[in-house]
């Protein structure tokens, strides 16, 4: 009995710790969603309020109908991002496909470079391509962003559709080549498709990269008109120094939405991509 | 299907389109910037890069004491993150593996964070460490009873530093959480079985079978960590301005400034170079400590 019952409080350790845990890493996004709902005097009262006494949706409406500036950043954001994870996902498939399956001169130089691109910091790039923007008058433009964002996540991607390719069984390639398969049509009907959670694992990656870039984005898109939301919340901040904990709330949480839904939708690709790139190398 | 020309192009067909991204936005500006690292460039009032040599370089190490602010801040940041970073993540890696009813909801909850953008992070915590209308000096005066805790962390040179490494832990810990747990979990069942058979003991199981398992995930948690740390750059930015004074100047935020605050691309170059170098030497340590070998590559979007 005494083992059992030492068994019984070890497990109810367990679960408090963890319960602490999970508090600790979920409470700032409580918090933000409970202030949300305040009404405006209430924010202010002291002693401070955690749960609303009462729910009022006066910040949602503000947010959404009076603040031109949000409205922008949110679209600027999802103009950047889905063309960025478009073009990376295209073509690292492309790519990863003639790394993986093909042969071709300079091969191994690529793979070399790919990997030494991965890990050189991205901050050394952000002089030269700030310069190159401003020549081609790139700057506070969608494409000035897109562009650089594209390159910054191919290695990465390129890294991943390779692997996906390569533990295709060569039996499928010989069998649809017998079938009179050409080079696009074996890549495109047979390989794809199997290998497509490596480009979900790519979707998943290039999306949180983009939604959450910053330095890139405050340096390419001087003008508050053409900024993506990272960068445009802590502008909006800045405006008004005795800003609003109400609006600045839901700017948060309606942030985090897409990239949300993203993540929970794709959760099981991101887990996978990290514990790929961890262990199996 | 013809062989010949026509065939040995096929690859290159493939492979173009991702080169040309990397030439461009890659290749070349990583020359451009060891190139613009020993000139002398004002963006505003130089026509051209003024060749210089080493002169920025030893400008930094001699007399930049804002440099040198910048150097021991994002050390001082990147140890306490990677330490804290590391044992932390493995204790609740530890944690979450063992038998836990709603496993997938702590787990959720500790990976949350990472979707948050690292400025809006700051933004969140900037408020939740408010002095007057942030929640975490209420709940420690009002609901834990520490006044002593209450206090404006963010305000004093000698706080504001590890607050921005605690908001970090917030945000990036579910990532090397997520390594310790696959690397938990991922030891495949048969080799503990296969061992069992050769008459080995839990003790013996565990030198052998888990811990050559955890060193992969040791190793890349490590990697991420220390390189995290030396890349803080929008804590900084958005929370205090690299402030007070110079307490929470970093490195990049040091680039940034001189770049883009004061259009010294030369000088700005030259720390972005040192920091690289700084990143690459803390890589490749780990790489020695660890005798891990050919897993640079996965230092994918921490960089």
């Amino acid at each position: 009995m005494p083992k059992r019952y030492s068994r019984v409080l070890a497990s109810i350790i367990r679960h408090l710790l963890a319960f602490l845990v999970a508090f600790l890493f979920l409470s700032p996004f409580v918090w933000v969603l409970l202030t949300s709902l305040k009404p405006r005097q209430e924010i202010y009262s002291y002693p401070l309020t955690i749960i609303p006494r009462v729910v009022s949706l006066e910040h949602y409406r503000h947010v959404l109908l009076q603040m031109p500036g949000f409205a922008r950043y949110f679209q600027n954001s999802v103009v950047v991002t889905v063309i960025t994870v478009l073009i990376v996902t295209a073509l690292s498939a492309l790519g990863g496909y003639a790394l993986g399956r093909l042969r071709f001169r300079g091969q191994r130089w690529f793979m070399v470079f790919v990997l030494v691109s991965i890990s050189v910091p991205y901050a050394i790039y952000l002089i030269p391509i700030f310069i190159m923007s401003s020549r081609l008058e790139l700057l506070n433009t969608n494409l000035g962003l897109i562009l650089p964002y594209v390159a910054f996540n191919l290695p990465m991607a390129l890294f991943i559709m390779r692997g996906s390719f390569r533990v295709i069984p060569s039996e499928l390639e010989d069998a649809a080549r017998i079938d009179g398969c050409n080079e696009f049509q074996l890549w495109w009907q047979v390989m794809l498709p199997i290998a497509r959670s490596g480009l979900a694992t790519v979707v998943i990656f290039t999306f949180i990269f983009v939604w959450q870039e910053f330095l890139f984005a405050v340096t390419l898109m001087p003008d508050a008109d053409f900024q993506t939301l990272p960068v445009g919340i802590v502008h909006l901040r800045d405006e008004a120094q005795a800003w609003a904990y109400g609006t600045l709330s839901i700017t948060i949480v309606l942030a985090l939405i897409p990239i949300l839904v993203v993540f929970i939708l794709m959760r099981r690709f991101f887990i996978e991509g990290i514990i790929e790139g961890a262990l199996k190398g | 299907m013809k062989k010949g020309k026509g065939q040995t192009l096929i690859p290159y067909l493939f492979i173009g389109p991702a080169a040309v991204f990397l030439v461009v936005f890659i290749t070349y500006p990583l020359l451009h910037s060891l190139y613009l690292s020993f000139t002398e460039f004002n963006f505003i009032y130089d026509e051209r890069p003024a060749f210089v040599g080493l002169a920025n370089y030893i400008r930094l190490f001699a007399v930049d004491d804002r440099f040198k602010a910048a150097l021991k801040n994002t050390m001082l940041f990147a140890l306490l993150y990677f330490v804290l970073v590391v044992v932390g993540s493995l204790l609740i890696a530890v944690l979450l593996i063992s038998r836990l009813r709603w496993r997938d909801f702590f787990q959720m909850a500790v990976v949350m964070p990472i979707i948050v953008p690292l400025s809006l992070a700051g933004v969140m915590f900037t408020w939740i460490m408010n002095p007057t209308f942030g929640i975490f000096n209420f709940v420690m005066k009002e609901y834990l009873g520490m006044p002593g805790m209450a206090r404006n962390w963010l305000g004093n040179p000698r706080t504001a530093l590890y607050v921005l490494v605690l908001v970090s832990l917030w945000k990036f810990m579910g990532f090397t959480t997520i390594i310790f747990l696959a690397g938990l979990g991922s030891i495949p069942r048969d080799i503990y079985e296969a061992a069992r058979i050769d008459g080995a003991n839990w003790v013996q199981e565990l030198i052998w079978v888990t811990i050559p398992n955890l060193k992969e995930a040791f190793f890349l948690a490590s990697l991420y960590g220390i390189i995290q740390g030396i890349k803080v750059y929008e804590l900084p930015y958005v929370v205090t301005g690299g402030g007070p004074g110079t307490a929470t100047l970093t490195l990049y935020l040091y680039i940034w400034r001189a770049a883009f605050g004061y259009f010294d691309m030369g000088l700005a170059s030259s720390v972005a170079y040192v920091t690289s170098a700084l990143i690459l030497m803390c890589s490749g340590l780990m790489l020695m400590v660890t005798g891990e070998r050919g897993r640079q590559v996965d230092a994918q979007k921490v960089l």
